[in-house]
């Protein structure tokens, strides 16, 4: 009898606190990130709280490990949250596996549950919104060919790939895209073997310093990160060969787009980070809504030339902090 | 106790006689034939432009190298260099970008960079914990600091004048690899001509034999890991002269190309052996390799492999050596 009360007061309460969730009460999405040391995902971070920021009824609260390397940490932060209820959860999980367990028993109880930029093992996710690394690493390569047919350049001779760092699958995905994108574009260029640098700046001047030197014919030079892309930069202002030599790079940071401005990067490909957290949230309460989602949505790369940079849309997207609203 | 007694001290000897002018002179001749292959495969490498680019490509590593050369010649290890490159790159370029004038910037830098070695010696000598273990904390301390004090972001907009000091020439020769020549000459009088040089070489035989014929371990265990991180400290403000920006990443894993350099360069982790030559040589065998893997293009995993397999057959021959020696 004593049970039967107890649960009936539950079930009541619980209609209660369903029923007036898009009424009074604020419906509350956990966003838990990689890592809270960089500006990526601090950009996510502040697409997501601009959404609450906008829609009434709506709260987010955020969490995240410091580092990208603190898998465990993630997970129990992610186990806490989904102990402790709220509507919904948006994360990008650090690891594609650790996370599964506590994901899914959050979609059991009924907390959708959208991944972003990093896909997790497992099918019982509301929504996976992510940047198709691929496809930007194949508009980078077009963008080049591009400019250079804008200079009035023969489409042969040598590009060089300066890479951050081996054996990380985003930056395989770009390397891909953008061989691929080469070969389709311009088969007449020559990708010469891929130079690794650790994700050192000084390494990466080093490595850009000696391809200009030794390679007469070099056209154009993919720096596949912003560490790579500032590197490539500082050497071809320095030699002077900036407009010999098409450089386009991924990301964005203060120097990139210094050096975009300069005219020593021709093009930057850059991910939406802030759109990612954006649309994470909104996915959220699309489908508490009832919203069927699709399983992935690809949340796209674009180009920023200097053309473009000063327009809005593009202005956003290289500052997303930036966008944060007070 | 008795065994430690006996072997170590004559070790010391070994190098500082003859074993240490062979090692030399092993190197050397890798060196030119380095040289004379990478001269004969590519017609850039012998030209001025691409030696000056190796010049200043290996000067940041070989002047790390000689301030954990003589860490090492103590017996003992520095792995906090990498993280000292950062916070003085970073302390360095903050302060410049407050207004502060470089003469007075760098030389505080370089005492802030030398405190945090004394801070090593302290946690070594007086707390008693392994160099290893000391220089490993300090590294996660130091780059926990640098994150903090740079928000994780690049420091840029520095002067004009101070990018100058790093990029620039004097008669033709890059002002970086000058600075490294001179800190490699102000390294062999210590190591050579000083009796703080001389203490370094016992203490690396055995600290008990040093704490017995009355050497000052204390002054000399905060005076060898400041001088490393000073040399460290001087590295990371030519790094970010430069790049022209203080990079919060910056130096990450350098302390493993150091030690590399310097076991090259006839280093022993058992301390007493190296040299100031040998450690020059070892840096810039190591950045020749690189340097002429890019220029041929040769396949960047293929490279390591060879920097490896170099590292393992320079000890793998002085090993060799020293036993023929011993038993000669």
């Amino acid at each position: 009898m004593k049970k039967l009360i107890i649960g009936l007061c539950a079930a009541t309460a619980l209609a209660l606190v369903t029923g007036s969730a898009f009424a009074k009460d604020p419906v509350e999405v956990t966003v838990i990130i990689k890592a809270t040391n960089s500006e990526f995902w601090q950009a996510v971070l502040v697409g997501a709280q601009n959404y609450a920021k906008e829609h009434e009824g709506v709260t987010v609260t955020t969490n995240g490990p410091p580092s990208e390397a603190d898998i465990e940490q993630q997970v129990s932060i992610l186990e806490d949250t989904v102990s402790r209820g709220p509507h919904g959860i948006v994360i990008s999980s650090t690891s594609s596996e650790a996370t599964v367990p506590a994901i899914e028993r959050a979609m059991d109880q009924g907390i959708p549950v959208v991944t972003i930029d990093n896909r997790v093992k497992t099918d019982k996710v509301t929504s996976f919104l992510a940047t198709d690394n691929v496809a930007g690493g194949k508009m980078a390569a077009q963008q080049m060919v591009e400019q250079l047919k804008a200079a009035g350049k023969p489409l042969e001779g040598k590009v060089a790939l300066i890479s951050s760092m081996a054996g990380v699958q985003v930056l395989i995905d770009r390397d891909t895209g953008f061989e691929e994108g080469l070969k389709e574009y311009a088969p007449g260029l020559t990708l010469m073997t891929p130079r690794y640098v650790n994700n050192d700046i000084f390494t990466a001047v080093n490595t850009a310093q000696d391809l200009v030197l030794s390679n007469p014919d070099l056209v154009g030079i993919f720096a596949d990160n912003n560490t790579t892309g500032s590197g490539v930069a500082k050497v071809l202002s320095e030699t002077g060969k900036q407009d010999a030599i098409v450089a386009v790079a991924f990301d964005s940071d203060p120097q990139e787009v210094e050096a975009l401005r300069s005219g020593a990067l021709k093009a930057l490909v850059v991910q939406d980070p802030y759109g990612m957290g954006y649309k994470g949230v909104d996915s959220v309460i699309r489908a508490l809504a009832g919203e069927k989602l699709p399983a992935y949505v690809d949340t796209g790369a674009n180009i920023v030339t200097k053309a473009n940079m000063d327009e809005e849309t593009y202005k956003n997207l290289l500052d997303p902090l930036g966008r944060a609203i007070k | 106790m008795a065994n430690i007694m006996e072997t170590k001290p004559r070790q010391g000897i070994a190098v500082l006689g003859k074993y240490n002018i062979g090692t030399s002179a092993t190197l050397l001749a890798i060196v030119v034939v380095l040289f004379v292959f990478l001269s004969l495969t590519s017609a850039v490498f012998p030209t001025p432009g691409n030696l000056s680019n190796l010049l200043r490509q290996t000067s940041i590593n070989g002047i790390i190298a000689l301030g954990m050369l003589m860490v090492i010649i103590t017996a003992g290890i520095d792995l906090s260099v990498g993280a000292v490159v950062a916070i003085a790159g970073i302390v360095n370029a903050l302060m410049l970008q407050a207004g502060v004038s470089m003469w007075v910037s760098i030389p505080l830098t370089l005492v802030i960079g030398a405190a945090i070695g004394v801070f090593n010696g302290i946690l070594i000598h007086e707390v008693s914990i392994t160099p290893f273990i000391a220089t490993l904390g300090t590294l996660t301390i130091v780059r926990g600091l640098v994150m903090i004090m740079s928000g994780a972001r690049m420091v840029a907009n520095l002067p004009k004048e101070f990018g100058q000091i790093a990029s620039g020439d004097i008669f033709g020769i890059p002002s970086m690899f000058i600075i490294w020549m001179a800190l490699f000459l102000v390294t062999v009088f210590l190591l050579n001509y000083t009796q703080l040089g001389r203490n370094f070489f016992i203490i690396g035989s055995s600290k008990e034999v040093a704490r017995l014929s009355g050497i000052r371990l204390r002054i000399n265990m905060y005076t060898v890991y400041g001088l490393s991180s000073l040399y460290a400290a001087l590295a990371g403000i030519l790094l970010s002269s430069r790049l022209s920006m203080g990079v919060p990443t910056a130096g990450i894993s350098y302390e493993l190309d150091a030690i590399a350099a310097v076991v090259i360069g006839g280093g022993s982790l058992f301390g007493a052996a190296g040299s100031a030559i040998g450690a020059v040589l070892g840096a810039i065998i190591m950045q020749t390799i690189r340097n002429g893997g890019n220029l041929l293009g040769i396949d960047p995993f293929a490279l390591q492999v060879i920097i490896g397999a170099l590292i393992l057959i320079a000890v793998g021959i002085d090993q060799f050596r020293m036993r023929r020696a011993e038993k000669g």
